[in-house]
């Protein structure tokens, strides 16, 4: 294993960092949340921001918290689809394909939200976790998986899960209709 | 929100009811708040609605295509795929003739590949040498070995045709000399065992010489005590040798499961099933 500056990494893969905070503003937006600044990318750290007036509603804070993971996620096999078989499983080597393959991976790579995001939802669950609701009740081992997955990046984790849901779920979902 | 200072603007103390982002000044009417701030309707509602910028949606939008495009051209590739495990799984149930269309169709999609090429040849060979037609089976196999030069696989089925064709042209010698070949390279399989005791055997019927008859029980001997002697496909290849030892006449293998459909033992020790091809 080797490390990489973050910035760097940031830069090789800033469509990832682009839509990760377009999918928070996104949900900014679809719960009526006031979005008072955003950076979609930019070289330092945080590489992306939105600034977002802060919010008692669990669901709206859930969301915006978790958009990255539901936007990029999706994003990551959409752009990888097209480029799996060719690439994967024919070994073509088209520049098309390839940059396709960059992209989603690129964006599958920065679903996971961060501590930061994880820490909202955290605070609100706790208060509300006697409601019992789904919602509520889902958000605990999600916000340990998206603490665990911080944690994980420096074994590459969040390339690994990029390059799982970009190449590999598609092999598996294709194997499972054809 | 990811880490970043939660205050976007601060600077002078503003008055108490001008809005934060207009700058507009209210006098003594109390805005509404967001994240503390004072802001009048309009800035609340164009926050609250913040558009997209034009890049983001431009950018999306011609991604987007791009990737439909992408589909599209790769499209065939996605056929072929699907083909492709389509057979693998035909192969799983037994079904080689569904299998070889199949990779065939693939194969003809995507001409380019050269590897897919090679294991439809492949599969389409195998097909032709459980119907007795090993000569046909033969170019195929070339074609795929020029493919894939060291796949032994292929060599060993290219051998197997040859040594199915020399059978059909009744040249016993180099029969026996193909499966004694095939025996050296895979000296643990007990089918490929009985093809030298299918070729003595032949020698024998053909020749009458006893000490092919021998040979030929021998090798029955051997390939009985390997390890998958026990399964139906040896059960029937074994009685066609034995009946070919017996009686001195050398059958294809449908003439064989045509006179027998149900084997010539009475217990079904020697119940026919889908056994080696070749005829031998």
């Amino acid at each position: 294993m080797f490390f990489i500056p973050g910035w760097l990494i940031s830069i090789a893969t800033f469509p990832g960092v682009i839509v990760h905070e377009a999918a928070h503003m996104l949900f900014c937006r679809l719960r009526g949340l006031a979005v008072l600044d955003v950076c979609f990318f930019r070289v330092g750290n945080p590489a992306g921001y939105v600034i977002h007036e802060e919010t008692e509603d669990f669901t709206s804070a859930f969301l915006v918290s978790v958009g990255p993971l539901i936007v990029n996620s999706i994003l990551c096999v959409v752009f990888c689809f097209p480029a799996f078989v060719p690439v994967r499983i024919f070994g073509r080597s088209d520049p098309l394909s390839y940059a396709l393959l960059w992209l989603g991976i690129s964006i599958g790579m920065h679903a996971f939200p961060s501590t930061h995001d994880a820490k909202n939802v955290w605070r609100l669950a706790r208060q509300q976790a006697r409601s019992m609701r789904p919602l509520v009740l889902l958000s605990f081992p999600l916000v340990i998986a998206i603490y665990a997955s911080n944690l994980l990046r420096i074994v590459w984790f969040d390339y690994l899960y990029g390059f799982a849901l970009g190449l590999l779920l598609p092999e598996y979902l294709f194997k499972l209709l054809a | 929100m990811d880490d970043a200072t939660d205050d976007p603007r601060q600077g002078e103390a503003p008055p108490a009811n001008a809005c934060f982002r207009c700058g507009t000044d209210y006098g003594s009417v109390a805005l509404p708040r967001i994240a503390g701030l004072p802001v009048c309707d309009a800035c609340a509602r164009l926050l609250r609605e913040r558009p997209f910028p034009a890049w983001i949606k431009g950018s999306l939008a011609a991604l987007l295509l791009l990737a439909v495009l992408a589909f599209l051209y790769n499209q065939k590739y996605f056929i072929a795929h699907v083909e492709m495990t389509r057979a693998f799984r035909a192969l799983e149930s037994q079904n080689l003739e569904r299998a070889v269309s199949l990779f065939d169709a693939a194969a003809e999609r995507v001409p380019e590949e050269p590897e897919l090429r090679a294991l439809a040849r492949y599969f389409h060979a195998m097909l032709l040498v459980n119907q007795e037609h090993p000569g046909e089976a033969i170019p195929l196999l070339k074609e795929a070995l020029a493919i894939r030069p060291d796949d032994s696989q292929i060599a060993l089925a290219l051998l197997h045709a040859e040594s199915g064709l020399a059978y059909d042209q009744k040249d016993y010698d180099r029969f026996l000399a193909n499966e004694q070949t095939m025996a050296k390279r895979q000296p643990d399989d007990p089918i490929i065992a009985l093809g030298v005791a299918s070729a003595h055997a032949c020698k024998y019927a053909a020749t009458g010489d006893e000490g092919h008859r021998t040979l030929a029980e021998r090798q029955i001997e051997t390939a009985s005590g390997m390890k998958g002697a026990e399964g139906p496909e040896f059960a029937e290849y074994l009685d066609r040798i034995r009946y070919r030892l017996e009686s001195r006449e050398i059958i294809s293998r449908s003439e064989y499961l045509r006179r027998f459909p149900k084997g010539r033992n009475p217990d079904g020790s020697g119940s026919n099933s889908p056994g080696p091809g070749g005829g031998g």
